[in-house]
């Protein structure tokens, strides 16, 4: 289902499972990068290999854009060609989170306002937290070349 | 109806903005001279509602192109 839905592909797809979808407001999801993933696995040579932040912040976005597509798929509506953009984040790290951990994220749809969305996420290792981030997000222009109107 | 200080809604500007928009009067221009854009506006939006629990429609959004305007449609 998550490769049949998000456009992302390995290596970038890093959403590994939904636990729990709220249609429309709420997702849980995991992901565990092993420790020779592309992108772990020099940051920083330690043992295990630390999971960058930025990759946290892209979890959540592609976890937000996962309950976007379900609660649309689901409530009947078309699905959006267009990819979302990021336009805004704010995140603060308190723990680390490492490669072979399973990563989970609770993401919440905490406001809309002109096509933008808000989401509000925690992301937690062994319901230990992680990260908290806040994402806005809107969808790429037509300049942007996907083309396909919505 | 909420009322708000012009120090206060200061403080909602540099939450907006995302940074110190500096010397503010109810008269300065949102996007002309704070520097507000569509994301901003955005984010004005949900500080808004988040500290006075006040929505203000999205159709009026693009009539907010001063502080002044800000507060009318806080208070309104």
């Amino acid at each position: 289902m998550i490769t049949d839905l998000l456009p992302h592909k390995a290596p970038w797809l890093l959403v590994d499972e939904v636990i729990r979808v709220e249609i429309g407001a709420m997702i849980t999801t995991k992901m565990t990068l092993p420790r020779d993933n592309i992108f772990v696995c020099s940051h920083f040579g330690g043992t295990p290999p630390l999971v960058p932040g930025v990759l946290l912040i892209e979890f959540v976005a592609q976890s937000a854009h996962l309950l976007a597509l379900i609660s649309a798929q689901t409530s009947g509506g078309g699905l959006q060609k267009r990819p979302p953009l990021l336009a805004r984040c704010k995140s603060s790290f308190t723990a680390p989170a490492y490669a072979e951990d399973e990563i989970v994220a609770i993401v919440r749809l905490s406001n809309k306002s002109m096509g933008v969305y808000v989401h509000e996420a925690i992301v937690s290792v062994r319901e230990k937290q992680v990260c908290r981030i806040e994402i806005f997000a809107g969808t790429a222009p037509d300049e942007f070349g996907y083309g396909v109107a919505p | 109806m909420a009322t708000i200080s012009l120090p206060e809604l200061r403080q909602i500007i540099e939450v907006a903005l995302d940074r110190d928009p500096g010397d503010i009067s109810l008269e300065s221009r949102l996007y002309e001279q704070l520097g507000f854009d569509s994301i901003g506006m955005v984010a004005l939006v949900v500080e808004i509602q988040r500290r006075f629990g006040v929505r203000i429609p999205e159709l009026e959004v693009p009539n907010l192109r001063t502080v002044q305007d800000i507060i009318v449609a806080i208070e309104a």
